[in-house]
């Protein structure tokens, strides 16, 4: 499934004392994810990555411009068709109060996929992800953030969407839950042929996982292309003052 | 019936009871004698100007009159309920009136039409006060279930964007804030069920007592009021907040940035 965003422009007004404040989040943005890559989308906070994110899923509508999927405007699908094709993950687990089993069948059912091939398809996710089937029966409050957000990143690919959006993730998470979750994905990609549009300010992990990343700053395009070649040599002063401040911070 | 009637010169000395409020007020540098004297001043006048209402209302009997002084009280209640209420939606006021009346509506045919067979059904002695009451509380339901479906929708914003990314409609995914808001409106009316004629009398069934009346039929009365208020404040809620949600997202099940961010 391929993807291509077309001059995309998103201002955000705020109000304040009635006080109207225009901000250009994103400013005519052009580039294209190809079918089962993993594209990382990486800039600074308030770079407008994650808003980037929600035009995708339709959690937001563009102001101007338009993101094609198969040739397709999304603008123009019904929202509901978009979003079984397109899942999300948020940088919080956002899991539902429950048990894990309720949280995992929460999308089955709005798919009306029946109780007896839920159960056949969560287990089949289980076991690929590794994890005991003891976790079904568990309330969430009693797991960790780390098994909090694998269960999140479960609850979306069991609906077996053919993209994920993945907003940074990793956050609120240790080192040892951060590579757990960063092996996930790289699997979830090279086994199931899921095409990834990865969020982050971390460059590490866009080295490690991605093939193809977009550098945005501001709300501007800075630089696209392979991963490896941005970082080893940037082709922007922006791109390089980025990856140098990051450096710094370390 | 038969019962001691209040004169003027015996509401002058029930005045020594704000007296001894404000005393106490005063002596302890509360702050709050003007706030005394507003309060008593106004419950003081309004009272008499409804009731020289009222007088003239029964004394005419003309149901349009009577249905008119029901809708004035609809439109005061819809904006008292969004007084209370911290942010604004759209068309609040026009979803909050209407839930009222819808309500107020069912509730009045089935009390005084099925239950009191009340003839004519505009027979202000019973339709007032019964109106009254249903308004009143459905309104302090909307206001609650309102104000407490803003604070939950801004809490639980990344659960209900998790169930709208995972395809479930606006009112699907505003399911968790929704729940919170119905149980906060309802609650005060099911605490008050719990406890009536244990802790307290409640009013209605104290006035009939002291009007006279024997007190089984001023229970079987109350009983009435109780399930009448819990039924029209379901009701009202439940419309505030299937319509109110609908102003919360967009029609492409977005929800509106407006109600995430801080105000």
């Amino acid at each position: 499934m391929k993807l291509s965003f077309q001059n995309l422009s998103k201002v955000k007004f705020t109000a304040k004392n009635h006080i109207f404040k225009e901000s250009q989040v994103l400013n005519d943005i052009s580039f294209k994810i190809e079918e089962k890559e993993i594209f990382a989308v990486i800039g600074p906070s308030g770079s407008g990555k994650t808003t980037l994110l929600r035009l995708v899923n339709r959690l937001e509508e563009p102001t101007g411009g338009d993101i094609l999927l198969d040739g397709k405007s999304i603008l123009k699908m019904e929202v509901f068709k978009l979003r079984r094709k397109i899942g999300m993950v948020f940088q919080v687990p956002a899991l539902f109060l429950g048990t894990v089993e309720e949280n995992l069948f929460y999308g089955l059912t709005l798919r009306k996929i029946n109780r007896e091939d839920g159960q056949i398809r969560i287990k089949k996710y289980l076991s690929y992800l590794e994890i005991d089937e003891e976790i079904l029966s568990r309330d969430i409050n009693t797991l960790s953030l780390g098994q909090q957000q694998r269960i999140s990143i479960l609850r979306t690919i069991i609906l077996e969407p053919e993209v994920i959006l993945m907003d940074e993730p990793t956050s609120s998470l240790d080192p040892s839950n951060t590579n757990l979750i960063l092996s996930l994905i790289k699997e979830l990609n090279q086994k199931l042929g899921i095409t990834i549009i990865y969020v982050t300010h971390l460059m590490e992990q866009a080295k490690i996982l991605s093939h193809r990343s977009l550098v945005l700053i501001n709300g501007e395009k800075v630089e696209e292309g392979e991963t490896e070649k941005i970082f080893s040599s940037p082709a922007k002063q922006e791109t390089r003052d980025f990856i140098f401040g990051k450096l710094v911070n370390f | 019936m038969s019962y001691i009637k209040i004169s003027f010169i015996d509401l002058l000395v029930s005045l020594s009871l704000i007296g001894s409020a404000l005393l106490i007020i005063y002596l302890e540098k509360i702050k709050l004698e003007k706030d005394i004297l507003i309060g008593a001043l106004r419950a003081f006048l309004q009272l008499l100007l409804i009731g020289c209402i009222l007088k003239i209302i029964f004394d005419l009997n003309k149901w349009y009159l009577i249905l008119t002084l029901v809708s004035i009280m609809i439109l005061i209640a819809g904006y008292d309920a969004l007084r209370r209420v911290k942010k604004r939606i759209p068309y609040a006021y026009l979803i909050v009136a209407g839930a009222l009346t819808l309500s107020a509506g069912i509730t009045l045919f089935l009390v005084l039409g099925l239950v009191l067979k009340v003839k004519p059904w505009f027979t202000p002695q019973y339709l007032i006060p019964i109106a009254g009451m249903i308004i009143g509380n459905s309104m302090s339901a909307a206001s609650l279930a309102l104000d407490r479906l803003l604070s939950e929708v801004k809490l639980r914003r990344y659960e209900i964007e998790a169930a709208l990314s995972l395809g479930a409609g606006f009112y699907q995914a505003s399911h968790f804030a929704l729940k919170e808001a119905f149980r906060a409106a309802l609650i005060p009316t099911l605490n008050t069920m719990m406890i009536v004629g244990v802790v307290q009398l409640p009013g209605m069934m104290t006035g009939q007592i002291i009007a006279g009346a024997n007190p089984q039929d001023a229970v079987r009365y109350q009983i009435l009021v109780m399930y009448m208020i819990l039924s029209a404040s379901t009701l009202t809620t439940f419309l505030t907040l299937r319509c109110s949600s609908m102003q919360i997202f967009t029609k492409f099940h977005q929800l509106k940035e407006e109600y995430i961010l801080e105000n």
